[in-house]
Parts: C-alpha cells; structure tokens; sequence
C-alpha cells in the first residue's frame, strides 16, 4: 500500500495501521454506525454519504464439541473478566475492536444467526463458492 | 451396636464424596492444571491475532497457566479452525477464530471440514470489528466522495488493488457491488476484508 502498489483496501483496522501510521495510506471512512475510538477524526460511511455501506466482522471463542459446560461457564466468565479491564479495553480500541462477552446460550443462537446472515449476502452478492 | 449407622452414614458420605471428587467439582476446582493452547486461524500480527494476545495475556494471569497461541492460518481460517474442531474436548485447546471460518465460509466454501455449528460450543464472541476504507496517499483522494468521483472518472484498471486470496479477491468484488460506491460493476475496486485476513 505504501508502496503505492495497493491504492485501496478495506480491512480491520490493525491490518492498516502500519500504512496508516508511517503515512502510507490515510483512512477514507469506517463501515460501521459509529466512528471508531482509535480514528476520531474519520466519518462514517454514512456520514461520508454512504449510508448503504456497512461491513463488520467479530472474533469467538469456540471449544471441540463435548468440551464440559462447567469449562465453558468458567471460560466465558474469564473472558468477560478480562474484558472488562480498562488496560484491556484501552488497547482493544487502539485497535479499532469493540469488546463484548455474551453468555455460551447466547452465543450459541447468534453463531446461527449469523451463519444465515452471511449466506443471504453472500447469495444475494451472487459470490460463487469456492471448492 | 450404634456404630453400623453411623458407619452407614459415613459410608454413604464417602460415596457421595467419591462421586463429587469424581465429576465436575474437581475439574471445576483443578482446571486448569496444565497450559492452555489457544488456535489463532489467521497469521500472527493479523488484526484477529493481535486482540486475542491482548485478551488471552490477561486471562493467563488470572488463571494461573500459560495460555499458549498457537497460529494456523490458511484457506480464509479454515484449516486452524478445522484443527480446532478435532483437538481433544478437555478445555485445554480453544479455537480463537471468526465471522469468516464460524460463519461465512459456511457458504463460501464448499467443504470446511468441520460445522461451525455441531464440531464446536460456542463459548462467546469478544471482539467486533467495522471494516476501515484506506486509500494510499499515493491515490489523490482525500475523502469518499473524492474517491467515489475519482473511481468514475478513471478506467477499471486504474484502482484496482491486489489481494491475497481467492476468498479476499471474490469477497471484496461483492462489498463493492453491492454498495452504491464507485460502482464497481463497472470499475472492479477490489481488495478485501475480512475472510482472508482476519
């Protein structure tokens, strides 16, 4: 990107920083509802005038299948301990990353829900899949 | 004489002691006993990669093991996941992955090896993520609007980015067309979130 030899991307915002930072690239807009944290001074993409264009992802923690419920409970506690740190927090913004810990029910319907959103994108996107 | 109830008593609490000692109070009260290894599916230093170390830092401490990151990138997430999905059910391996290997490429890919869904208990999400439009400074634009300008009065060709994968390159024709944005149907702006690099 710095390089010139990508003009454009859309990315997670710790995969840019280093353009970012070193003035190879200057940030556009954030997809999201919110400006970020990390980019104060970077609109949205509605507010950049395109409100229709919104793309977020998340990361989860999964466990093999059969792994005791009391670990899980005891996993998800922890996390949501960690979470909840401001150290952590702090350093989870810096990198343009919202923390959020849902309980294992919870996160067991919204892993369906977005299975079924995804594939209505994807689908209407017309994206061909890969064998 | 009053020793066999009593000693029934006993024996019964030793039972019951046995089968408590044998189920989830111990492995509630000893887990973890040993290091914990955590499959990252994307490459170190990748945005999934950094949060999860921030977070998995923290939680080694308050646990009192070593939570060790181990990263398996490849195929959009898939293969570490896929990993994931075999390792041993006994809390000592985690699979740290995301929207792309839990949930997208469910349809992107005709086989994962794995369902996101039955292979795996969800534990929790814990980090969201918006997608950051960037254009190098070598671009001159400074905005969207410019940009978005910019795109329609330029050919195909001229800003068309590179991408590093099947799954980045085909994701990222789609977020383009599908928003109302250079019109990529025409003028292909490619590269790529999520699936690739996470």
């Amino acid at each position: 990107m710095i390089a010139g030899a990508v003009p454009l991307g859309f990315q997670w915002l710790p995969n840019v920083l280093g353009p970012l930072n070193s003035g190879g690239a200057r940030p556009l807009a954030v997809a999201g509802k919110n400006r970020l944290p990390a980019l104060p001074k970077t609109p949205t993409t509605a507010e950049a005038g395109l409100p229709e264009y919104e793309a977020s992802g998340w990361f989860a923690m999964q466990v093999p299948r059969g792994t005791p419920k009391d670990i899980v409970a005891r996993i998800n506690r922890e996390m949501a301990e960690a979470l909840a740190d401001p150290t952590v927090r702090e350093r989870f913004e810096q990198q343009g990353a919202v923390p959020r810990v849902i309980s294992p029910e919870e996160a067991t319907k919204f892993t369906s829900t977005e299975i079924v959103k995804w594939r209505d994108i994807i689908q209407k996107a017309g994206i061909p899949q890969i064998q | 004489m009053n020793k066999t109830p009593a000693r029934r008593v006993m024996l019964g609490a030793l039972v019951a002691l046995a089968a408590l000692l044998d189920g989830t109070l111990v492995r509630a009260e000893t887990y973890p006993s040993r290091p914990i290894t955590v499959i990252v599916p994307f490459a170190g230093g990748s945005a999934s990669d950094v949060v999860t170390r921030i977070m998995l830092n923290k939680m080694s401490q308050s646990m009192g093991q070593p939570i060790v990151v181990d990263n398996h990138p490849g195929a959009g997430g898939n293969i570490g996941t896929a990993m994931g999905a075999k390792a041993a059910p006994d809390g000592y391996t985690w699979v740290a992955s995301g929207s792309g290997p839990i949930a997208a490429n469910k349809t992107l890919y005709r086989d994962l090896g794995y369902d996101p869904e039955k292979d795996f208990e969800a534990v929790t999400p814990f980090a969201f993520f918006t997608i950051v439009v960037v254009a190098s400074t070598q671009l001159p634009v400074k905005t969207l609007g410019e940009l978005i300008a910019y795109a329609k009065a330029h050919p195909a060709s001229s800003i068309t980015a590179r991408s590093a994968s099947a799954a980045r390159s085909t994701w990222a024709g789609s977020i383009s067309s599908r928003s109302p944005a250079p019109s990529s149907r025409t003028c292909p702006i490619a590269t790529s979130p999520n699936m690739g690099r996470t």
